[in-house]
């Protein structure tokens, strides 16, 4: 299985993936946003759309497809934010507006480029084995940077999200932080699409945060489970795909939700 | 000292708070009555500089609340919030979220007595210990201000009792405490000051009124 190149870069990307993803997962639940997940998935799958409609009349767009679609989703972000503090009590508006937004540009572009891609159906049920060696090196650089970040940040981060409102007592930026975590979840889930698509990104996003929110008795600890329980959900979900035939993405959250299903035996609270 | 001058604050053309005055000293105990919806989580948002208002409306240390950066001496102790779904977190981790200083932290914790409850899930703590959690945070910075949101809501007699005791040791030791309520409670024996924001007076100290 692992002499095929293809298997490989498979590996290496959800292995890297699997260590930012459950503290991306942490602050998304901390902020209670995880619908926004969902919705930078479309915002992503309209960035695809983007950057298909663009390699129609420049075929060099091609080349730069991943990191089209990642300034798209976060300039999608940002939007959803700026929704977010002008509907102050209403914030599910601001997904509700990005959602329509990004199925229409979505089918618009798609209308005016030529012929059916394939991508668009990689972008929605995820193809970890369509991962090409140019975009790995692309997607371990950016990991690699959101990691560094996350190391020299994580206390501000964590405690952004556990009091937005009230940082400032802290002597904290909230504008900065806002805008920050926001790029920090679009970039984590424009490269968790390549995997497992956007329907069920915010599955492998937010499941592996609640088993391991039953198992644990602080916040260091739900990390620590997470990451395990995220890489054992990837690992095994592309070997157990590749034996049996069936889509990655169906695999890696099926696992994830059997998992879930045997932590609420441990729950104790 | 904070010194507010006829503060008024609108939400969506409604007015929340309609020309406040009030001066609260340092090392003042103060209790902000009022019914509910009365506006008095909003004059707390303006004293921690949340809703903004006009320059001169709030005094903080002699400045003006937009020149007034030093927030971090203001500690806010929020209402108790019951949520059914919420991420495990121990009070030490943070603590270390909010300080480095870990003499600080054993320094607060031994303060506060709260050496059997600091390692412990928050979820998983009663009304009281959750008070006093909340009350550690916010001493872990060097405040001059402590500022309570409905302390009282939710907490049994003794419990109330136990933190009101605190909050009255806290305050002989030097700290300014302003409480909101919607009731008074057992609290009124340790205040000096009590306003009433409907009112827009002091019913209790009103030397200066």
């Amino acid at each position: 299985m692992l002499s095929y190149d293809f298997m490989q870069n498979a590996f290496i990307v959800a292995i890297a993936l699997g260590i930012i993803l459950p503290f991306v997962g942490i602050i998304v639940m901390l902020r209670r946003m995880t619908f926004i997940a969902d919705s930078l998935g479309h915002i992503n799958m309209s960035g695809i759309a983007f950057a298909i409609f663009l390699t129609t009349y420049f075929s060099i767009a091609a080349r730069f497809t991943i990191l089209i679609t990642i300034v798209w989703t976060i300039l999608g972000a940002i939007l959803i934010e700026y929704l977010r503090g002008k509907y102050q009590e209403y914030k599910e508006i601001s997904i509700m507006i990005v959602y329509s937004l990004s199925i229409t540009l979505t089918m618009i572009f798609l209308n005016l480029s030529l012929g059916y891609n394939a991508s668009l159906f990689n972008v929605l049920f995820g193809n970890i084995n369509a991962i090409s060696n140019s975009q790995v090196n692309i997607i371990l650089i950016l990991i690699i940077v959101l990691i560094i970040y996350l190391i020299l940040n994580y206390k501000k981060l964590i405690l952004f999200s556990l009091e937005e409102e009230y940082v400032k007592l802290y002597g904290l930026n909230n504008n900065m932080l806002k805008y920050s975590t926001t790029i920090l979840i679009a970039i984590t889930i424009s490269i968790a699409i390549k995997v497992i698509g956007v329907l069920l990104v915010s599955s492998l996003l937010i499941i592996p945060i609640l088993t391991a929110n039953n198992l644990a008795n602080n916040l260091k600890e739900t990390y620590i489970y997470a990451l395990i329980i995220t890489e054992f959900d990837l690992i095994f979900g592309i070997i157990i795909a590749y034996y049996i035939n069936i889509s990655t993405s169906a695999i890696i959250v099926l696992l994830s939700l059997v998992l879930y299903l045997i932590s609420t035996k441990f729950k104790e609270k | 000292m904070i010194r507010i001058n006829d503060l008024t604050f609108k939400y969506k053309e409604e007015i929340i708070l309609n020309k406040l005055n009030l001066e609260i000293n340092n090392g003042d105990f103060i209790a902000i009555i009022g019914a509910n919806g009365s506006g008095k989580s909003t004059l707390l948002k303006c004293l921690m500089g949340i809703n903004k208002v006009d320059h001169h409306q709030i005094e903080i240390d002699n400045e003006c609340i937009t020149c007034f950066k030093n927030y971090q001496a203001i500690g806010y102790v929020p209402q108790l919030k019951t949520k059914s779904l919420e991420l495990a977190i121990s009070g030490r981790e943070y603590f270390n979220l909010i300080t480095k200083s870990q003499i600080k932290i054993n320094q607060v914790i031994i303060q506060l007595e709260i050496q059997d409850i600091v390692d412990k899930n928050i979820n998983n703590l009663s009304g009281g210990q959750i008070q006093r959690i909340n009350i550690a945070k916010a001493l872990l910075n060097d405040i001059k201000y402590l500022v309570l949101d409905e302390p009282n809501t939710g907490l049994d007699v003794q419990t109330r009792l136990r933190l009101f005791k605190l909050l009255n040791k806290l305050n002989i030791q030097g700290l300014t405490i302003i409480i909101v309520s919607h009731h008074l409670g057992e609290i009124k024996e340790y205040t000096n000051k009590i306003f009433n924001i409907e009112q827009n007076k002091l019913v209790v100290g009103d030397e200066d009124a």
